[in-house]
């Protein structure tokens, strides 16, 4: 632990330290910048000291010696510094990437590698690739896109990258004022873009995600966001609900940003007042999106919902990955003593652990998953000949639920749908959507295999914790299987049926039949 | 003999009086110190059921593009009965998200 005059103590939970409001702080190990925060985001207590947990990215680093210090982020004088010795570990605390390149922590609470740590190159061949997208979606796309939030503020501000930033955000104008009109808009971008050779992540009606692949290996995203007027309104997901109009848009002019001229919006002034308060002109590497509820509520109800439960999952599997059982289910052997080798559709195939045991066995597999990369090193161990392809399948698009649905009913023949420990872990939503792709899927005969927790279930031990889950009774389930038109030809219920480390969850099996 | 312009006037000012009186009456006089109402649980509860309703309409945007995007994109080659185009449209529209 590490102590100085002015309060500062640092330890490995966190540090504490003694400040006015107003005071935006760089936290540095060993001279290199690891994350910012705002003294006002840490109230102080009865003695005037302020106390702050280490972000969880950086906690789990802290192995080892380190300079921390704190900077004042707007004049660069050290604020206060200590030398401190973190966990049992010898030598310096690394902070770094596999490939030793320093990261810091972003707005988001993830480590990224900022941009005042790259080679000048590496910036430069990135800021080609953003010119590339700026000019698909003005020339191809034949929408105005421009420079927007983090990115537009450097440019307006300092005509460059803000340092501690890790990607460039651009935005788009559309004419439409419906959402539905804006979002399918939306929907005919993506597709140009993923003609053009980008792979676009769909984060939500109004944004976009592509990830550039870079020199070093890496690959860094570039985000668009949406925006559009409606009723005097002037709206970009997610952080731009303000009175406006399209004259505050258009027509785009051109900055210089980074040695080149960049469009952004005719009045960059109204978004980023609109985006970061009124105080914008002053760079603040701790700032965080707060919007009004009010304003956060629209821009969801309108453009949300792809996303729920993916940063769980993505968390779940990072974090939790190696004590998931890679091992075939006990379901996974119970339903290959019913259902002969033939056409499997492994919904929500998790770590792929029984899309394995299935390929094995002779089944003709498609694993389909929200997150296929967590299924690469199970599935990795299959040979490449026969190794399937995991689809990405996110269940809260009906769009994909319909399309993928559809692909499954050119199979015209029977097939099986297979989902352990699926159902509850879908919303309502998702799971209505489920129920339209296996209609659609079985369209040609077969059977939808299920194991899913029951209301049971609820109070039992989790080995895994409380997270999202919909407990529901077999009943229900039985209920909704038959309104999507199939027959309920078994149903059991009970325990012991898969047992893990401290649970022994209350189960259903549940076999469903549709005729062709 | 009808009476003149200014008779009627006249009366009509008289009505509106009258009228004017008669809902003074029937409104309670306000009290002195009173503080204003505040909402009460079903108020509350009603604005809560209000926000919900609005959310769900809201949502309405986006499953009417997905479905509008999905007919249009497959609807023709549907209409034309090329399967294999159509085969072909649904795997790159599948793919595409």
């Amino acid at each position: 632990m590490g102590e100085l005059g002015t309060g500062f103590r640092v330890d490995d939970d966190g540090f504490s330290f003694q400040a006015e409001d107003g005071l935006v702080l760089d936290v540095l190990f060993d001279d290199r910048r690891v994350w910012s925060l705002a003294s006002d985001d840490f109230p102080p207590d009865g003695s005037g000291t302020r106390s702050v947990s280490w972000p969880l990215p950086i906690r789990k680093r802290l192995e080892g010696a380190a300079t921390v210090e704190l900077r004042e982020h707007a004049t660069g004088a050290t604020f206060a510094v200590t030398e401190a010795s973190f966990g049992k570990g010898d030598g310096r605390v690394l902070l770094v990437d596999s490939a030793g390149r320093p990261l810091a922590v972003t707005k988001w609470g993830r480590l990224n590698r900022p941009f005042s740590t790259l080679d000048r190159d590496v910036v430069d061949a990135y800021l080609d690739q953003v010119e590339q997208v700026l000019s698909v979606l003005r020339d191809e796309c034949g929408v105005p896109a421009f420079l927007a939030f983090g990115s537009l503020l450097g440019a307006v501000r300092e005509g460059k990258l803000i340092g501690h930033d890790v990607d460039v955000d651009l935005g788009y104008f559309s004419r439409h004022e419906h959402p539905a009109d804006v979002i399918r808009e939306g929907f005919r971008i993506e597709r140009v873009l993923r003609s053009r050779g980008y792979e676009p992540v769909r984060e939500n009606g109004g944004f976009l995600a592509i990830f550039l692949p870079q020199p070093d290996g890496t690959r860094r995203n570039l985000d668009i966001f949406t925006a559009f007027c409606c009723d005097g309104m002037l709206y970009q997901v997610h952080d731009v609900t303000t009175p406006g109009s399209e004259a505050d848009v258009l027509p785009l002019r051109t900055i210089h940003f980074e040695g080149r001229r960049i469009p952004v919006p005719s009045r960059p002034e109204v978004f980023l007042e609109a985006a970061y308060g009124p105080s914008w002109r002053v760079p603040n590497p701790a700032f965080q999106f707060n919007p009004r509820r009010l304003d956060r509520r629209r821009i969801h109800g309108w453009f949300g919902g792809l996303r729920e439960r993916r940063d769980f999952w993505s968390r779940h599997y990072a974090a939790e990955g190696r004590r998931i059982p890679e091992t075939p289910s006990p379901f996974a052997r119970w339903v290959a003593e019913r259902e002969p080798a033939g056409r499997l559709f492994d919904v929500g195939c998790g770590n792929g652990r029984d899309t394995r045991f299935f390929v094995a066995h002779g089944y003709d597999v498609t694993p389909l998953d929200l997150l296929p990369r967590a299924s690469r090193r199970v599935l990795g161990r299959l040979p490449a000949h026969t190794r399937p392809q995991v689809q990405p399948f996110n269940l809260q698009s009906l769009r994909q639920a319909l399309a993928t649905g559809g692909r499954a009913s050119f199979e015209r023949r029977p097939v099986t749908v297979y989902g352990r420990f699926l159902l509850h872990a879908l919303s309502d939503y998702s799971r209505e959507n489920f129920w339209r792709f296996t209609s659609m899927a079985l369209s040609g005969g077969g059977r939808c295999y299920l194991e899913f927790r029951t209301d049971r279930d609820a109070t039992l031990p989790k080995a895994f914790g409380r997270h999202f889950r919909r407990f529901l009774s077999p009943e229900a389930v039985a209920a909704e299987a038959r309104a999507a038109g199939g027959r309920v030809v078994h149903t059991e219920a009970g325990r012991s049926m898969s047992p893990f480390e401290n649970e022994d969850p209350h189960l259903c099996r549940m076999i469903v039949e549709w005729k062709p | 003999m009808k009476p003149s312009l200014a008779a009627r006037a006249r009366q009509r000012l008289a009505d509106a009086g009258t009228r004017l009186r008669a809902r003074r009456r029937d409104v309670a006089p306000p009290q002195r110190n009173a503080s204003p109402p505040r909402p009460g649980p079903s108020l509350r509860k009603r604005v809560g059921d209000l926000e919900a309703e609005v959310q769900e309409l809201r949502r309405l945007s986006f499953r009417v593009a997905e479905l509008t995007d999905l007919v249009q994109e497959l609807l023709v080659p549907a209409a034309t009965r090329d399967e294999e185009r159509l085969r072909k449209l649904l795997e790159e529209y599948d793919a595409g998200h």
